[in-house]
């Protein structure tokens, strides 16, 4: 088999692996603040990989989230490019940070990506939902267990990367 | 090589050098294209015939995920202990032995019960119109909650058709596929069903307001005179919903100043978390 088509599944593997354990394995309890495992394996790939995973992979599983979340389509894929981007814009700065760093800058690409869920996009009530405060704490909620994530997901995918993906 | 060349990587220890980033056009591009469907998605529902067989896509994989639930539970029961078993038995006789004894105080209520019955019966509620149903998914989406069912192939289920649990209305079908349904839920800010007021038959729209939230009925005027704890049903117009399905029950009523309008919120009495199993009424 083509090499270069080996490492690409496996990396399509694991960003498939994430939408199911999103989708199915984390209790119904614990619905709102769940992290997001395919968006934390995503910025990881950008990060290790740059050149082989970028737009097309994050405009692709931010639609498959879109379909399966049942949110507007298109939103969760907006926010996955910008958040790609950003991660690869500055990567030279968040490679070198330690995991505790990349862990709080993840925190507050968490949040802002909760909070854009809020918008009243259907003009069913009037105003935005921002001002709500039990979605914020939720949303804090979500970015904290989201970047409390990524050290395992960091170890984990390395470990995958150095045994399996060697371009 | 100097070091203070290049940068070492936390991840590979490897030197990084010069790796150009995604190109700011072609993230231009995928924003403009994502926008795109957002306002199509917003004003012409473009993506929720796809999305309901999305869900028929994934189904086999979350069959998969719970097999082993099931494995674990069925070797569970095989390989249970003889003292387990008989503390079991024991207490099941213990359980038994207490119902007998409720049934002892039930023989005057056979007699309403059997009345009742007989109501029952005269009402001609077609069971076959009910289908049962499985959830299959439900997404983290506060403000537009989707709840997933499997229905399996060949229902004759239709858009809009009531879907209720034990304790009330759910929700509504939204999107049907090959072997899955979407509903939405009564919580769901798109959401609108028609109700009457239990105790004081006032007609209104309930409004979601996100799921965990109590919903919120729209335009009462100041005269209305909702109480707290008055249940709500729905009235069946706009035959959306079938008439007098148990949907929540009054949970404040506040009077502001600065609005012609009263603010009634309810609280929905069904909840789809940690709940498996939903009733979908094939009602016409």
């Amino acid at each position: 088999m083509n090499r270069s088509f080996k490492n690409k599944s496996w990396i399509y593997l694991s960003l498939f692996l994430a939408v199911v354990i999103d989708l199915y394995f984390f209790p119904e309890s614990i619905l709102f603040w769940k992290p997001l495992l395919t968006l934390l394996v995503l910025i990881y790939w950008n990060m290790a990989l740059p050149d082989k995973v970028g737009i097309f992979e994050a405009l692709f599983f931010g639609l498959i989230m879109d379909l399966l979340n049942g949110s507007i389509l298109g939103l969760h894929g907006i926010l996955f490019v910008l958040i790609t981007y950003i991660c690869q814009r500055f990567f030279y700065q968040f490679r070198v940070s330690p995991i505790w760093q990349q862990s709080a800058i993840l925190f507050f690409l968490f949040f802002i990506f909760k909070m854009a869920f809020s918008f009243d996009f259907f003009s069913s009530s009037t105003g935005f939902h921002v001002s709500d405060s039990s979605y914020i704490t939720n949303a804090f909620i979500f970015a904290i267990t989201s970047s409390l994530f990524w050290a395992p997901t960091f170890f984990i995918l390395r470990e995958l990367r150095r045994r399996k993906v060697k371009f | 090589m100097l070091k203070r060349e290049h940068k070492v990587s936390n991840i590979s220890s490897e030197a990084i050098f010069a790796i150009p980033a995604m190109k700011p056009s072609r993230v231009i591009f995928a924003s403009i294209f994502c926008l795109f469907l957002m306002i199509t998605d917003i004003r012409y529902e473009s993506g929720s015939s796809i999305r309901s067989l999305s869900h028929d896509v994934l189904k086999p994989i979350s069959n998969l995920i719970q097999l082993p639930v099931y494995i674990s539970q069925t070797f569970k029961v095989f390989f249970s202990s003889r003292v387990q078993l008989e503390q079991r038995v024991q207490l099941l006789e213990e359980e038994n032995l207490k119902l007998k004894a409720t049934n002892q105080f039930m023989e005057m209520l056979s007699i309403d019960n059997s009345k009742l019955n007989y109501l029952w019966s005269s009402t001609n509620v077609d069971k076959e119109r009910f289908l049962i149903s499985k959830k299959n998914l439900l997404s983290p989406n506060e403000y537009q909650p989707l709840l997933v069912l499997d229905v399996g192939r060949r229902q004759s289920i239709k858009i809009d058709n009531a879907v209720i649990s034990g304790q009330g209305l759910v929700g509504r079908i939204n999107n049907i596929g090959f072997t899955t349904a979407e509903v939405m839920l009564v919580q769901d800010v798109r959401s609108s069903v028609p109700i009457i007021s239990g105790e004081t038959s006032l007609h209104a729209a309930l409004g979601g307001k996100g799921l965990g939230r109590n919903g919120e009925l729209k335009f009462i005027k100041k005269t209305a005179n909702f109480s707290v704890g008055e249940r709500i049903y729905t009235s069946g117009l706009g035959k959306t919903f079938p008439e007098g399905i148990l949907v929540g029950e009054v949970a404040s009523v506040i009077d502001p100043v600065d609005s012609m309008f009263l603010k009634v919120y309810v609280s929905f009495y069904s909840n789809p978390i940690n709940q498996d199993y939903f009733l979908i009424d094939k009602y016409e």
